[in-house]
């Protein structure tokens, strides 16, 4: 594979911010100059109450930013995480492919665990390539912590760089 | 003026958080700016560079409601005081019960406190849990320490994807501002590194680049800031330009 060598840096984890706010139609460096050194506002009554959950009878302190419990834990612990198995053989790979699938498309970090990870085939890393070059489509993350094996097998065919385990 | 709550943030370890804390701080209270640092890290390091090592009641204590604010803030410098971690901190990310409010209980604290303040830097963990949600909810205003190497590029992409969920889920837009810590100026990565941070947070990198030195290093063993440990170093240097920086929202312009 030719590469630039002046390039010291084979791919831009953040290319996906860009894709992003252009969907958006717009970015935060357009939203914040470098003057606008003023804090955020308070949110005011009505994003309160867009806020607000379950607590028609409560009265609400307008500078709390009130969130369920099921938002709260999407933010805090949303983050799609897959444990891989010891042992990863193509036997494995449908039902790791349908996982992968579901967790792609409900977040928008997926972290794959894969320390545990002894022996592991083609099949499976191959469908972690898709998974990387799917997520990237859809301007989200899949961050791999590999066992020294994994790392050992990512490398010899050549897509430890890929997969970000090099 | 009202205080401005910043969270020193970056779920990578060894970008130089603490550093940037201890050394920022200090460098805008010589200034005349009346600052509080808050050790939202477990580990203590941000009190130990103080030289503060023999507090046991600290944040943790404070957001669990054993103690109050006021009695765990010590004066360490003239106009900077700090909150050290306490031995309680590392519990409150064990937390299980409690649903939305466990993520919301440092902004709680800070809501009713340390309003004679100019500037509560918090000093986050390196991890994305229970801490960090809350550093998150009680401010608008994010420092992110970045080092010139491409696992930094990589650590950054994960906050800013927690960034905009939180952005998305509490309705609001961080003001986001990044530092150069531990640089090297004359490796290509580096260089490459800044060329891709000015491409996605233009006009959002403050102006000074804190270069890698021993010497910041060295200084917390003596329970010192660079500034005290050696003046007239070209990280002290650094550093004060920095809080200027800080002050005046002086950032480096595009690639």
């Amino acid at each position: 594979m030719a590469r630039d060598e002046e390039q010291m840096i084979g791919f831009d984890p953040l290319a996906w911010m860009d894709e992003s706010d252009q969907d958006k139609g717009k970015t935060p460096a357009m939203e914040q100059s470098a003057e606008d050194t003023g804090k955020s506002d308070v949110p005011s009554e009505n994003e309160a109450d867009k806020n607000k959950v379950n607590s028609e009878e409560t009265e609400i302190d307008i500078k709390q930013p009130t969130i369920s419990t099921q938002e709260y834990n999407d933010v805090v612990a949303g983050e799609g995480q897959v444990k891989l198995e010891a042992e990863m053989n193509i036997q494995k790979v449908a039902e790791l492919h349908k996982t992968l699938i579901e967790v792609l498309e409900q977040n928008d970090l997926i972290e794959i665990d894969a320390q545990a990870v002894k022996t592991i085939d083609t099949a499976t890393l191959q469908l972690l390539v898709v998974l990387k070059q799917e997520a990237v489509k859809l301007h989200k993350n899949v961050v791999i912590s590999a066992s020294e094996r994994f790392v050992e097998s990512a490398n010899l065919l050549g897509i430890g760089q890929m997969l970000e385990v090099a | 003026m009202s205080v401005n709550i910043i969270a020193v943030i970056n779920q990578k370890g060894g970008v130089g958080k603490t550093t940037t804390s201890a050394n920022l701080a200090h460098a805008l209270a010589l200034k005349g700016m009346k600052v509080t640092l808050i050790d939202f890290d477990p580990q203590g390091h941000l009190g130990v560079s103080f030289g503060e090592v023999k507090h046991n009641a600290g944040i943790g204590e404070v957001l669990l409601e054993k103690t109050t604010l006021e009695s765990v803030t010590c004066k360490v410098r003239d106009n900077l005081q700090l909150i050290p971690a306490g031995s309680a901190l590392k519990e409150i990310e064990q937390l299980t019960e409690g649903g939305a409010q466990r993520g919301d209980l440092l902004r709680k604290v800070l809501e009713v406190s340390l309003q004679d303040q100019d500037y509560v830097l918090i000093d986050c963990p390196p991890s994305s849990g229970l801490l960090a949600a809350n550093a998150l909810f009680a401010t608008d205003e994010l420092l992110i320490p970045m080092s010139g190497d491409f696992l930094s590029l990589q650590g950054l992409s994960h906050l800013m994807a927690s960034v905009r969920k939180f952005e998305k889920v509490l309705n609001k837009k961080y003001t986001k501002w990044l530092v150069l810590s531990r640089f090297n100026t004359v490796r290509r990565l580096s260089k490459q590194v800044l060329n891709i941070l000015l491409k996605h947070f233009p006009q959002q990198i403050l102006a000074t680049v804190i270069r890698e030195n021993a010497m910041l290093a060295e200084c917390p063993s003596f329970g010192k800031t660079i500034l005290e440990y050696r003046p007239g170093s070209r990280s002290a240097r650094d550093f004060r330009s920095l809080a200027d920086d800080f002050l005046e929202r002086k950032v480096m312009n595009g690639a």
